[in-house]
């Protein structure tokens, strides 16, 4: 073995160098954006770049709660839109993952495939009639519509995965509270659901993510700073009011990312397993 | 199978009225405006006058499918899945590989490299954007301070770079879920199959090639689908660093649908424009389908 650790030496160190460069890469537009974000106007476009801000500031994100930006709105709105589908998908996503666990639903398989395979197609297409619908329905420009729009996006990966959360509790148990008394929904609500606890914080966490990125349906199911959330709201810096600020758009898109920051350093186990078990087996 | 006293429903019954929930939501905002994108793809409708919704048969279809622009935006559209995906795997399995070997810093780095697939596709754009500016952007300072250009490259406003670019930040956010997913099969692999090569002599090429890729390969795959997929899908991160532009350079069927709609007004021309790249996702889906079918059926 030893021919096998002499040559691995110089194979970690390259290995390791290969990961450090990729890591930067990575990383390094989180450095520059919140870099830019801490300079002023004149410190922001310098040739060469001040890679360490000489004068940091936080102007650019005082000028974010100009009431003029709406910023706090946009926040605001991404906040009620994310709890909302949080909600409306995990409530869903139970009750069909009970449903697909339990009982004996006629073409069971063809249900499940068709749920995993309605978030794969195209979103632009989709929202041309959902679009007409919501206008005809004056949601537009509601956060209902969001809501409604987003749930449709995640509520296949929240049935999805609680079905397998459920799949792994002993049926003995429910059987028990049956005979006990207690209801089929009652058994859900009180004996499964405290059991796929990881599960629904997994659910949960996953799609108030989703919902935080989406841009498309956000953007186009509303029209003012009403419902508009916070992704499409920088679009409305980026092409209007801060056009080329670059200081104060990145402060914004900080502010964009935190949350996800956030939640990610406080879940972590839930958002990498709820991404990568929703990846490749459905 | 629940056993229970006195119930209304059956078992059967009451299993689909739990479903009811789900599908008024999948089949309301996702089965039923695929079909009836389908029906205005054979109308004139417009945004001005969405109730008017006039048959024009196959007019749309007729129009796009002898536009140009429109198969350019086709080729872009595949060029650039193709090839962020293709150089996406390549660096991903690298990684993985590399991350598999350090054990003691594994999950630190993993969790690092996870960041850019978390950060909102709006972010993603626009700080991509800044940072490729032309006069004041830091990737020319870096290129230009390491000797590899003299001048400052247009990259967002040349047809060529500009698509150097889109495909690079694709990389950028791809390569995360490629990792992790390939991260994790290298991790199922019994590690005695490795072990039992190294003692038989293999170097690194050889057990590379005949043991860990041979068993990889149906995750690979199955996760290069599931990329292509979502890639085709994509419409923030071309609209927030592009816009399509400049001219069609970089605009993909997402955009050009959305465009088509919103923009210019069409909604039946772009639902046509969008029933065409719901048949050139399909073949994917249903290649994914089959995969993980066949790997439930093996397992």
């Amino acid at each position: 073995m030893s021919v096998v650790q002499r040559r691995s030496k110089a194979a970690v160190v390259l290995v390791a160098l290969f990961l450090l460069v990729y890591l930067v890469f990575s990383l390094f537009p989180f450095y520059w954006m919140v870099n830019t974000s801490l300079k002023a106007k004149q410190d922001a476009y310098q040739t060469p770049p001040q890679f360490v801000p000489h004068r940091p500031t936080l102007v650019n994100y005082g000028r974010l709660l100009n009431e003029d930006l709406a910023v706090l709105r946009f926040f605001l709105n991404s906040m009620i839109v994310g709890t909302g589908t949080v909600a409306l998908c995990i409530a869903a996503g139970a009750l069909a993952g009970y449903s697909l666990a339990r009982f004996p639903v006629p073409a069971r398989r063809s249900v499940m495939v068709f749920i995993l395979t309605s978030q794969m197609f195209p979103m632009a297409l989709l929202l041309i009639p959902i679009y007409i619908y919501f206008v005809r329905l004056r949601l537009l420009d509601t956060h209902a519509a969001v809501i409604l729009a987003h749930a449709a996006i995640a509520l296949p990966f929240s049935a999805w995965l609680l079905k397998g959360y459920i799949d792994t509790v002993p049926r003995e148990i429910e059987e028990a509270a049956a005979i006990d008394g207690s209801s089929r929904l009652g058994i859900l609500v009180r004996i499964v659901s405290p059991m796929i606890a990881p599960g629904l914080v997994t659910a949960g966490v996953v799609t108030f993510l989703m919902s935080w990125r989406e841009f498309l349906y956000a953007l186009a199911l509303t029209t003012t700073p009403r419902a508009r959330p916070i992704g499409p709201g920088i679009h409305v810096y980026y092409f209007g009011i801060l056009s080329m600020r670059w200081e104060n758009i990145m402060a914004a898109a900080v502010i964009v990312t935190l949350p996800v920051i956030l939640l990610y350093m406080l879940l972590q186990r839930y958002v990498v397993s709820g991404l990568t078990g929703g990846a490749v087996r459905g | 199978m629940i056993v229970g006293g006195r119930q209304l429903l059956g078992d059967r019954a009451f299993g689909i009225v739990l479903l009811v929930p789900a599908f008024a939501i999948i089949v309301g905002i996702i089965l039923f405006p695929l079909l009836d994108a389908a029906r205005l793809s054979i109308t004139s409708t417009n945004l001005i006058n969405i109730r008017k919704q006039p048959f024009v048969g196959l007019r749309n279809y007729q129009q796009i499918l002898t536009d140009p622009t429109y198969w350019q935006v086709v080729g872009n559209t595949f060029f650039i899945t193709g090839a962020s995906v293709a150089v996406s795997v390549l660096i991903g399995m690298a990684l993985a590989l590399a991350l598999n070997a350090m054990v003691t810093v594994r999950g630190l780095l993993r969790a690092l490299f996870i960041v850019p697939w978390l950060v909102p596709g709006v972010v993603v754009g626009v700080t991509w954007n800044w940072m490729l500016s032309t006069e004041t952007g830091v990737v020319n300072y870096l290129i230009r301070a390491l000797g590899l250009a003299s001048a400052n490259l247009p990259w967002l406003a040349d047809g060529t770079l500009s698509m150097a670019a889109v495909n690079g930040v694709f990389v950028w956010s791809s390569v995360p879920f490629i990792m992790v997913t390939l991260l994790g099969g290298l991790q199922a692999i019994p590690s005695e199959l490795v072990e039992a090569a190294i003692v038989d002599g293999a170097t690194f090429g050889q057990r590379f090639r005949r043991v860990v890729l041979p068993l990889l390969l149906p995750i690979i795959t199955i996760a290069t689908i599931l990329r292509v997929i979502y890639t085709m899908q994509n419409f923030v991160i071309v609209y927030m660093l592009t816009q399509g532009g400049p001219g069609f350079a970089t605009e993909t069927l997402a955009l050009y649908v959305y465009e088509t709609a919103f923009n210019s007004a069409r909604l039946g021309k772009a639902s046509a424009i969008g029933v065409t790249w719901f048949f050139y996702t399909l073949v994917f889906v249903v290649l994914y389908l089959k995969l993980v079918d066949r790997e439930e059926r093996q397992a």
